[in-house]
């Protein structure tokens, strides 16, 4: 970390939803230890993971994970877990096309609770997980999916399977591709505005000092 | 079980008194040093208990029982102490008919299904759990009866570390759901209710007792940006179970059947306080979040005799009618 000065280095907190037992820890443990486990316990509230990748020659960047408990009364939580997220995975269990239903209410939720520092839409993908199992419903047509994801405002999608390591890696490196596109936006805004400096990374991520109240 | 603690670490037993698999287990060594002390406390635990009981003396609440419940009921008691001072016992009398009925009356389906979700998801790493024969169905049988009994709340995320916790101590379904009525309607806030204003509420009194006690450390933590409710929100929620070690948690229930939620209050206070050091050199928000998960894996948690003992006295004067009066405020600000 500390190494060569010259390296940017970015933290961005992401997000990680969807309904009950899709599979969102099982997701977040291949990606960040390259395991699977039939034996994960049911996520309570908010479980914190850290994936340091070496983006490229002189970037790293640090992705915070936020996994977020499933069942619907959690929702309520859901306005201090999203802050100042700038990246989101919704995922849905391809076995059980209820969970795909919901993927539109948790769409909702997310937008309607936070967006990025410009006001726009917080890039969200949306796996489809599970893919090594028989599939049910929308999933198995790919063209009708890629309309719902652009009417539905995801920036992609992809199948997955934690169990079978099926792109994992690939759809985290698309989001956060999606990111730094994004914080290099914004940041030339910010330039052209009033010259903020790139570097202290920490100061993005930091809440607003607030009082009290939260939720 | 002291015997082993020298020899090479194959020869530790694999799966503890409870059922928990500890082969994978990186406390495991800590757990086995700290057993071999903590024996002695038991045994002597056992023999105060013991005289007491013998003494003909009638486990109702007082003085001395509520300062044996603070030293850890010995296992072979906790069942029928756990009973007798929640009431537990007394609803099971008053309602013999309730958890059959429960169990065989009709079901609401989205609730059988989102239980189903959790059961292989309760304590994996428990022999009991971790196959489809062993408590799985009294736990499902349970947290039915349960969420069927409270319709107002129905079935929460927690509940079911709290019934499969319970399966293992008492080891009949029908007096797990009768302590777990108890809990829900007696003991505890409203934590289970689906707006979980109580839950929110709880970790926000928790942020006024560290104000309170270390005013320093609050403000360190706010200014870091970790909010109370990313800290505490499974502490309370399970009831320490699947969060601290599992003596520690039993420890923690002996005191909270007897006299209910504020010990929570006290442990995660105690949790954060003796720990300030480490979260005082926390910079940022990464690095708190993952010292307060450290937290509650580190050696002082493993040693619930010392952690009970500090519980208790470090933390000092703890009066019910401020506390009442701090989650009123809370409660008012969240609003």
């Amino acid at each position: 970390m500390a190494g060569n000065p010259e390296k940017k280095e970015h933290l961005y907190k992401i997000l990680v939803i969807g309904e009950l037992g899709t599979g969102k820890t099982s997701i977040i443990k291949r990606y960040v230890h390259q395991f699977f486990s039939q034996h994960y316990r049911a996520t309570i509230g908010v479980d914190f993971a850290l994936k340091v990748l070496n983006w490229d020659a002189d970037t790293i960047v640090r992705l915070q994970l936020w996994d977020i408990a499933g069942q619907e009364r959690f929702g309520n939580m859901t306005r201090v877990y999203y802050k100042e997220a700038v990246g989101c995975f919704i995922v849905f269990d391809v076995t059980r096309a209820s969970t795909f239903d919901a993927v539109v209410k948790w769409k909702t939720d997310l937008d309607s609770k936070v967006q990025l520092a410009d006001g726009s839409p917080v890039p969200c993908v949306l796996l489809a997980n599970k893919c090594d199992q028989a599939k049910e419903g929308l999933v198995n047509n790919s063209n009708q999916m890629d309309d719902f994801c652009k009417e539905k405002g995801f920036i992609g999608w992809f199948e997955t399977s934690a169990k079978e390591n099926i792109n994992i890696d690939d759809s985290a490196r698309f989001l956060v591709q999606r990111i730094l596109e994004n914080d290099s936006n914004i940041k030339r805004d910010e330039e052209d505005q009033d010259r903020i400096t790139l570097g202290s990374k920490q100061s993005e991520i930091k809440s607003p000092k607030e009082k009290g109240g939260c939720c | 079980m002291g015997e082993s603690n020298d020899q090479d670490n194959t020869l530790r037993s694999l799966v503890d008194g409870y059922g928990f698999d500890r082969s994978k287990d990186p406390q495991a060594a800590a757990y086995d040093e700290f057993m071999a002390d903590y024996l002695s406390i038991l045994a002597r635990r056992a023999s105060r208990w013991s005289h007491m009981l013998s003494s003909g003396a009638v486990i109702a609440k007082s003085r001395k029982v509520k300062r044996f419940c603070r030293k850890g009921i010995p296992n072979e008691h906790r069942k029928g102490v756990w009973m007798l001072l929640s009431g537990a016992e007394e609803k099971r009398k008053m309602q013999p008919q309730t958890y059959k009925s429960l169990i065989e009356g009709q079901k609401d389906a989205m609730i059988v299904e989102t239980i189903a979700l959790d059961l292989h998801r309760t304590f994996p790493e428990n022999i009991f759990f971790s196959t489809k024969d062993g408590l799985r169905n009294s736990l499902r049988n349970v947290l039915v009866a349960v969420a069927h009994h409270n319709p107002e709340k129905g079935y929460c995320q927690g509940l079911n570390f709290i019934a499969g916790l319970l399966l293992l101590i008492v080891k009949d379904e029908e007096s797990a759901f009768w302590l777990m009525d108890c809990l829900i309607n007696d003991l505890l806030p409203d934590f289970y209710s689906p707006g979980m204003e109580a839950i929110k509420t709880e970790q926000e009194v928790l942020g006024e007792i560290i104000r309170w006690k270390d005013p320093v450390l609050y403000q360190h933590v706010q200014e870091v940006g970790v909010q109370w409710c990313l800290v505490g929100t499974k502490w309370f929620m399970c009831l320490f179970a699947d969060v601290l070690p599992i003596e520690t948690v039993l420890r923690i229930w002996d005191c909270l059947f007897y006299e209910g939620s504020k010990v929570l209050l006290r442990v995660s206070a105690i949790l954060i306080l003796q720990n300030r050091e480490r979260l005082l050199s926390c910079k940022n928000f990464p690095d708190m979040v993952a010292e307060i998960q450290q937290i509650i894996r580190n050696p002082q948690s493993l040693n619930c005799h010392k952690l009970m003992k500090r519980c208790f006295k470090k933390l000092g004067s703890f009066p019910s009618a401020r506390i009442a009066k701090m989650r009123q405020d809370c409660l008012t600000r969240l609003g």
